[in-house]
């Protein structure tokens, strides 16, 4: 007790959060001191730290730095998940000041608040300490639940914040008690530590108290993913968030919640994995086709976006019944391939909507095709991608996920998969037959597209098909980091 | 004799729970809610854990049992003792659910007294406490200064009412009343 | 180590006593007139005005909240003071660092008017 070593600080593996945080306090006191109503320069600061981030983030490459007695972790597991973080939030940053001037909401908030949600979601994937993922879970959640309801004048992104804040907070109580029940099994909440006393053990599972942590566990992290039977907050959150926050929503926080729960269970409950294996099959079954069939009937098409949002993350799931290395590095390059599509696809929710009636019904792309020529190909391509055809990233993702799959003998799983990606097909089209099939209801304004909007259209066209048409460039980077987790 | 008042004092954390969630009466309930943390946190007391304890009563049975006050005020529920309670089988999800959590953790005390033998008891100083938050949490504590630093934004961005709103329409009907907060679950 | 806060449970003891003592005797000697004005609720030594049952302002709630953040701070400040020493300076580094992190907070609240009462 006397003696009490101060443990090695090593600050690069968390110089992305620290920049990041520090950049959030300064606009935030910026936005405070500059009184004026002109906001926009706050997104344009931001976006640029965003991509400083990704440099320091891709600097530390290959590099593997512990710091903090094992609380953080630089590896390229992390890393990866970083860069898809950042993009996600660099895209949403692009498509939200267009938006957010449109309804009369362009505070200052938004973007630290964004950035903010950044960092919690780095640590949520650098964090190798039961602790520092929770605490950047929640970081990220509080911030989330404010973006969501951050069109404060509205019913419905107040109703959507409130839910998501319930829900969230309950979600938030199941992960708390699992790490609770986990760290009272092992004695410890490192994940290292966790892993080895579980292989010390003959048979882990028959430890009722671990066996109930990582159940636990996994059920928080599946109300965080919006997997069957935890999504039923999707839909509404979904539908009364903001649309550039929705679309950050899907894919960001997303991708957070599969870098914790598959590090946790590669690293920790490696030794469980037969356990958790047939967890997932049935929470992937359920996930994919309950997505997918309520998507079937949605006319609104942030609704049926979320569905379908639901429906990906079973898909994401099908990488983790499978667990080996190409199923695993399936889910990360589909979570990079899913940022670019779905960001892309609201991008262009973002554009048609009108102000005070934001959230788009697919009768409103009727005759799109016509108008607006460009924007239609682009939706098009995004539709394309998230149906999963090729030659788009949708389909090598899938594709991945689903021979990982095979590979370790769920055949039938690979199946379900493929038939529920046929299905949705069916919805994803239908925006394109409105698209370039139908009459415009009422005459079209010609619609403005900002700068902003249209360098993040570019990007994620040009992500979608390059991700598609030449995965092994990205693939091999996802495989080079899932090894070294 | 430990043991003895460890269960007595569960059995009021429980039942004053149970209350806190079927009295009707707001503020009633918050007051039940004070007495269950109370004794949540003589149990932590009893446990060694004389620092949990103490903060226990300082930010849960103090700070936040305020801002819950706050909230009920700030609603304005009128007289909702005079509500309907709602009907036994809209309890039934939330006790299916209590009961899974309850077995879970039966199972879990019953399974962990077969396998280890309980450690003795120790006192855990206050010292020992600092010692492994600043030691192994370096990170988690600046964390959680960020997380109240983005909170305070975010309930102050939600807060804050606009000039050119025109507000909530001012107090209550009485129909309203009728147990919309019971009914919920 | 429960012994050493007997001290602490006798003086909440003598403060109960105290109170409970000082209350039966006002109640047994005092005088009583029971008069309605006596028995309306005491509301700051005015006449009642009103139900207190209505809508308060949100004001209120912001203000508990803000009072929690810090309090929360508090928690966190202790455990570091006890250890202030040995923890030298990576322990002052890392306290810095969190109080000037709810410092911007502070600014913040300040800077957005919250703490000014309309």
């Amino acid at each position: 007790m006397d003696m009490i070593t101060i443990p090695a600080v090593n600050m690069t593996p968390i110089m992305p959060e620290i920049f990041l945080s520090v950049l959030a306090m300064a606009l935030l006191l910026i936005n405070v001191f500059v009184p004026s109503g002109q906001k926009s320069y706050i997104g344009y600061i931001s976006f640029i730290g965003v991509i400083a981030a990704a440099v320091l983030v891709g600097t530390g490459w290959g590099m593997h730095v512990e710091s903090f007695n094992g609380a953080v972790v630089q590896d390229n597991f992390a890393s990866f998940f970083k860069m898809i973080f950042l993009l996600a939030a660099g895209l949403a940053i692009l498509i939200s000041d267009q938006y957010m001037v449109r309804e009369e909401c362009n505070h200052g908030e938004l973007y630290p608040l964004i950035l903010f949600t950044v960092v919690g979601m780095m640590l949520m994937a650098a964090g190798t300490d039961l602790m520092t993922i929770f605490l950047g879970l929640e970081v990220m959640s509080v911030s989330l639940y404010v973006l969501a309801g951050f069109n404060r004048e509205n019913r419905k992104s107040n109703e959507a914040g409130l839910k998501y804040f319930l829900l969230g907070a309950f979600s938030t109580g199941f992960l708390l008690y699992g790490m609770a029940l986990t760290y009272g099994a092992t004695g410890s909440t490192r994940i290292a530590d966790i892993a080895t006393f579980a292989a010390q053990q003959s048979l882990p599972s028959s430890n009722v108290m671990l066996l109930a942590g990582m159940l636990l566990m996994i059920t928080g992290f599946a109300f965080k993913v919006a997997a069957a039977p935890f999504h039923m907050w999707t839909p509404d959150v979904y539908e009364g968030a903001p649309t550039p926050m929705t679309a950050f929503m899907s894919a960001g926080p997303k991708a957070a919640g599969f870098a914790a729960a598959l590090r946790i269970l590669l690293v920790s409950f490696s030794t469980m994995q037969a356990d958790w294996s047939q967890l997932f099959w049935v929470l992937a079954v359920l996930t994919m086709t309950v997505g997918n069939i309520t998507a079937l009937r949605q006319d609104n098409i942030k609704r049926m976006l979320a569905y379908s949002s639901i429906a990906h993350a079973g898909y994401c799931l099908v990488g983790f019944t499978a667990g080996n290395p190409t199923g695993t590095a399936g889910i990360m390059f589909y979570m990079l391939s899913y940022t670019f599509m779905n960001i892309g696809a609201f991008a262009i929710i973002v554009l048609v909507g009108k102000k005070g009636e934001p959230n788009g019904n697919v009768m409103d792309f009727a005759g799109f095709g016509f108008k607006h020529p460009a924007l239609a190909v682009a939706m098009s391509i995004f539709l394309f991608s998230l149906a999963g055809m090729p030659p788009t990233a949708g389909f090598i993702g899938k594709f991945y996920l689903f021979s990982g799959a095979i590979q370790k003998g769920y055949i039938w799983l690979a199946v379900i998969g493929v038939l529920n990606s046929a299905a949705s097909v069916y919805y994803y089209l239908r925006v394109m037959v409105y698209m370039y099939m139908k009459e415009p209801t009422e005459e079209f304004d010609w619609l403005q597209v900002s700068a902003p909007i249209a360098l993040s259209l570019l990007i994620s066209v040009t992500g979608t098909l390059v991700l598609g048409v030449v995965p092994s460039i990205v693939l091999q980077y996802a495989q080079e980091a899932i090894k070294l987790i | 004799m430990e043991q003895i008042i460890f269960y007595i004092l569960a059995a009021v954390a429980v039942i004053g729970t149970v209350l806190a969630i079927s009295e009707k009466h707001p503020v009633h309930a918050i007051l039940y809610l004070v007495t269950s943390l109370f004794a949540v946190a003589v149990v932590f007391y009893l446990l060694m854990a004389p620092l949990v304890a103490v903060f226990e009563v300082i930010l849960y049975a103090g700070a936040i049992m305020v801002l819950f006050l706050f909230v009920i005020m700030m609603l304005d529920l009128g007289h909702p003792e005079k509500g309907f309670s709602p009907h036994w089988r809209e309890w039934l999800p939330a006790l299916l659910l209590s009961l899974v959590s309850i077995a879970s953790l039966v199972m879990v005390i019953v399974s962990r007294h077969s396998q280890l033998a309980v450690p003795a008891a120790q006192s855990i100083p206050i010292r020992e406490v600092s010692r492994r938050l600043f030691q192994g949490h370096g990170v988690a504590v600046e964390l959680i200064s960020l997380q109240l630093l983005f909170a305070l934004v975010g309930a102050l961005y939600l807060g804050k009412q606009q000039a050119s709103s025109p507000g909530l329409p001012p107090s209550s009907a009485p129909e309203r009343v009728s147990g919309s907060e019971e009914k919920s679950p | 180590m429960l012994g050493t806060y007997l001290p602490i449970l006798l003086v909440v003891l003598i403060a109960i006593i105290f109170g409970l003592v000082a209350l039966t005797f006002s109640s047994l000697i005092g005088p009583k007139k029971k008069t309605a004005l006596k028995l309306s609720p005491y509301e700051s030594g005015c006449a009642p005005v009103g139900t207190a049952r209505e809508r308060f302002s949100i004001k209120f709630y912001l203000i508990a909240m803000l009072f929690i953040l810090f309090d929360i701070e508090a928690v966190f400040l202790y455990p570091w003071a006890i250890l202030y020493k040995k923890l030298g300076v990576f322990g002052l580094v890392e306290m810095g660092v969190f109080v000037v992190i709810l410092f911007v907070g502070y600014i913040y609240v300040w800077k957005k008017g919250a703490l000014e009462w309309e």
